[in-house]
């Protein structure tokens, strides 16, 4: 076990920059073309529910402090159906990891080096968060405090200047789908919002554990109303077909922004704050596979399996999905699923066992 | 121990500059020819014609001509054909030697030919690369494109730069509407019935060939339809909420050869949908706030019984404006560019899902009520007449 503490504002701060870099990708296009102007509720039904399912995270960190979640599922389910279950949340991880790398250097590819081959972009990457792994808890705790500005403030500064261009009138009609719609469409936003199982883990080093609940609700709520806003601009000045129809809405939000005739061509703030934010994401999901493999079988370092970890993540980066259509389709049709299994049933049942085995008083 | 790793330290520090420089994507802008304008045209075979104006850099300049200057053009046109617009794009690499550079290109023209036989297509190229920007104009012109890239430019040094400047201040006049890519695919998205480009072409009065936005052109989905002459267009921009400015003519009362100048300081154009007994019924309420800019004839109208008059006049006039554009889009092209059916939508969205695929039918036969308000603010420095 690290001997390493982070403190309540880097712990918000790691998953406000995790989860508003993996929402503000691809997620608006598929949100605004599936709930057209109800987009909001729907984000409002993902808040509610993952606030609640944050309680279910925050109960077993507190029953069982000073470990993650790798630990105890061991505890609760014993070593091997817990050593089971720790390696599907490993997986679950390497599967976030090489996702957000296929999703950064797609993005990169198209927009920005689109000589430069993948694989490449991927390498560089790679290289970087190893680095910041390595380092430990405590630097990717402080690499999210500088993090977390560098994307609310470009992202502000894009949602103020295209305040211009709005047409209120593009926001009707609401209410046009019914609540069991909405439901379903807000599946795959909880099961992104989801990726705040890494709250398991980082709890763990929390200096002060109680108040992890209280930092988790700060971050999805901030990113809920970043979110929130960013798909009323969307929706306000670009209607929902054509939103609907662009795979980097946000980036194109940039580039129509032009204040008199000089604040023109701001495109580079959505590279700076898409690239940045992502690399958080990267280095969280590196860090939580690596801690996870060495927990479960029981490697004092987590250093040692780093390196390997990255090569394994680089070679399956060039095999993981053939194109851009194939990962939107998966993550639309498939992926909601697979996520709520690990992100929902298999927490909600940890604490159910645990509630049985540990009954109900402990701490 | 410290030393070797100093040495590593060293080694690193120098070996990253050759990774962030970005071998792979690096561009110099002496390989490159800047895009100011680009035309589309049909050209032989069903191909493509894609014609560029580039900007001569200094530096091509002098290379080409020996410093020599006056007559000297600051632009290049070039053009190629290929089966698509991007095969022509890469076949124009043939003829130019320098990779075209196209993010601080202006507008692009469309050819007569091209927009009639729809102009999505053509678009599809420029929405999808990342190099191109959302806010290159978009014009459409009633000959070939190619010959308004050969127009001469007169205030500015580039004609490109001068159909920029054209397009932003359209709202002194409103006379004619200025359209951008974004703008474009908004009005083409799903399931619109029509859009309303710029129209541009070359001025019939001016011998030297000069730019001129005339009107706008009409477009059922995306196949180019008609024209709508400045009027019209500003008819359109009434409902569309788009006058910022511009000036009404209409007679004087009492003296009908001499005529009175209004100008447009505000207004604001909404349009009500109603539905009673399955019939559709549009209220296009328009509020002008106008003053009195300029009267030929002799009268005093510095007094509220004549200034409730020239309101009059005034709402009648722009009254007539708003029906031409109404009958016309109703009668002669049985296409709701005025975008009645999205109005619907928002306020009947249950209706409009019942009526959407018969609106091409449902709409010229809507009933369309016209109400101006205006005001008129003031009149100027002078209180009557000599």
């Amino acid at each position: 076990m690290e001997k390493v503490k982070i403190s309540t504002r880097q712990f918000t701060c790691m998953l406000f920059s995790l989860l508003l870099s993996s929402l503000m990708f691809g997620l608006p296009r598929i949100l605004i073309e599936q709930s057209k102007q109800d987009v909001w509720q729907v984000m409002l039904i993902t808040f509610v529910v993952d606030a609640l399912l944050a309680i279910v995270y925050f109960i077993l960190g507190m029953r069982y402090p000073q470990q993650t979640m790798f630990e105890y599922s061991e505890t609760v389910l014993g070593p091997w159906l817990g050593k089971i279950i720790g390696l599907l949340f490993v997986l679950f991880f390497g599967y976030m990891l090489l996702v957000t790398l296929k999703i950064v250097s797609e993005f990169v590819f198209t927009v920005l080096l689109t000589e430069t081959p993948e694989l490449f972009i991927n390498f560089i990457l790679l290289l970087v968060s190893f680095y910041a792994v390595n380092a430990g808890l405590e630097v990717i705790a402080r690499l999210s405090e500088i993090v977390a500005p560098l994307i609310l403030i470009p992202l502000l500064i894009i949602l103020t200047f295209s305040l211009n261009r709005v047409e209120l009138e593009n926001l009707r009609p609401i209410f046009q789908h019914s609540i069991w719609q909405l439901l379903k469409y807000s599946l795959l936003p909880i099961s992104m919002y989801g990726v705040c199982i890494v709250m398991g883990i980082f709890m763990a080093y929390h200096n002060k554990p109680k108040e992890s609940l209280k930092a988790k609700w700060i971050a999805i709520g901030s990113v809920t109303v970043l979110s929130i806003m960013t798909l009323i601009s969307l929706i306000t000045i670009f209607g929902t077909s054509y939103s609907s129809q662009q795979i980097y809405p946000v980036f194109r939000l940039a580039q129509i922004i032009k204040v008199g005739n000089f604040f023109e061509r701001i495109e580079t703030l959505v590279i700076i704050f898409q690239i940045a934010g992502a690399f958080v994401g990267l280095v969280i999901f590196y860090y939580s596979s690596v801690l996870g493999l060495a927990q479960i079988f029981k490697i004092q370092r987590y250093q040692t399996l780093t390196p390997y970890f990255g090569v394994i993540m680089l070679i399956l980066s060039k095999f993981v999905f053939n194109n851009i259509a194939e990962r939107h389709q998966f993550t639309e049709t498939i992926f909601p699923y697979l996520a709520l299994f690990i992100e929902v049933f298999l927490i909600i049942m940890l604490l159910i066992v645990s509630l049985i085995r540990h009954g109900i008083k402990k701490t | 121990m410290r030393k070797g790793k100093r040495v590593i330290y060293t080694l690193l520090i120098l070996v990253i500059p050759l990774l962030i420089s970005g071998c792979w994507d690096r561009k110099e802008l002496e390989g490159r020819a800047i895009v100011t304008l680009i035309a589309i045209d049909k050209g032989e075979n069903n191909q493509i014609k894609f014609s560029v104006q580039i900007a001569r850099t200094s530096d091509s300049q002098a290379s080409s001509n020996g410093g020599s200057s006056g007559g000297e053009k600051s632009s290049i046109i070039m053009s190629g054909t290929g089966d698509t617009v991007f095969d022509a794009i890469r076949n124009l690499i043939l003829k130019a030697g320098r990779k075209l550079y196209y993010p601080h290109n202006t507008a692009i023209i469309l050819g007569n030919d091209i927009a009639r036989e729809g102009i999505l297509p053509e678009l599809d190229l420029f929405n999808r690369d990342a190099e191109m920007r959302p806010l290159t104009w978009i014009l459409v012109t009633p000959g070939q494109a190619a010959d308004i890239l050969e127009a001469q430019s007169t205030l500015e040094s580039l004609s490109a730069k001068q159909l920029d400047m054209m397009l932003t201040d359209f709202g002194a006049s409103s006379k004619t509407v200025a359209t951008n890519l974004l703008d474009t695919m908004k009005q083409l998205a799903y399931d619109s019935p029509g859009a309303v480009l710029s129209n541009i072409e070359l001025d019939p009065s001016n011998p030297k060939k000069t730019l001129l936005l005339n009107g706008a052109a009409v477009f059922r989905r995306d196949k180019l339809i008609g024209r709508l002459d400045p009027l019209e267009t500003r008819g359109y921009l009434w409902v569309k909420d788009k006058v910022n400015a511009g000036i009404i003519t209409f007679p004087c009362p009492g003296e009908e050869t001499k005529k009175i100048s209004m100008e447009i300081k505000k207004a604001k154009g909404k349009i009500e949908p109603d539905i009673s007994e399955g019939k559709f019924n549009f209220t296009i309420t328009v509020n002008v706030v106008s003053r009195l800019a300029e009267q030929e004839c002799l009268t005093d109208l510095g007094n509220p019984e004549e200034l409730m008059k020239l309101k009059k006049s005034q709402n009648e006039v722009i009254e007539k404006e708003i029906r031409n554009i109404v009958d016309k889009a109703q009668d002669k092209y049985g296409t709701d560019i005025l975008g009645f059916g999205t109005e619907l939508s928002r306020k009947f969205p249950q209706e409009w899902q019942k009526i959407k695929d018969n609106w091409t039918e449902e709409f010229p036969k809507a009933e369309v009520n016209i109400v101006v308000n205006s005001k008129i603010s003031d009149i100027g420095l002078v209180k009557k007449p000599l």
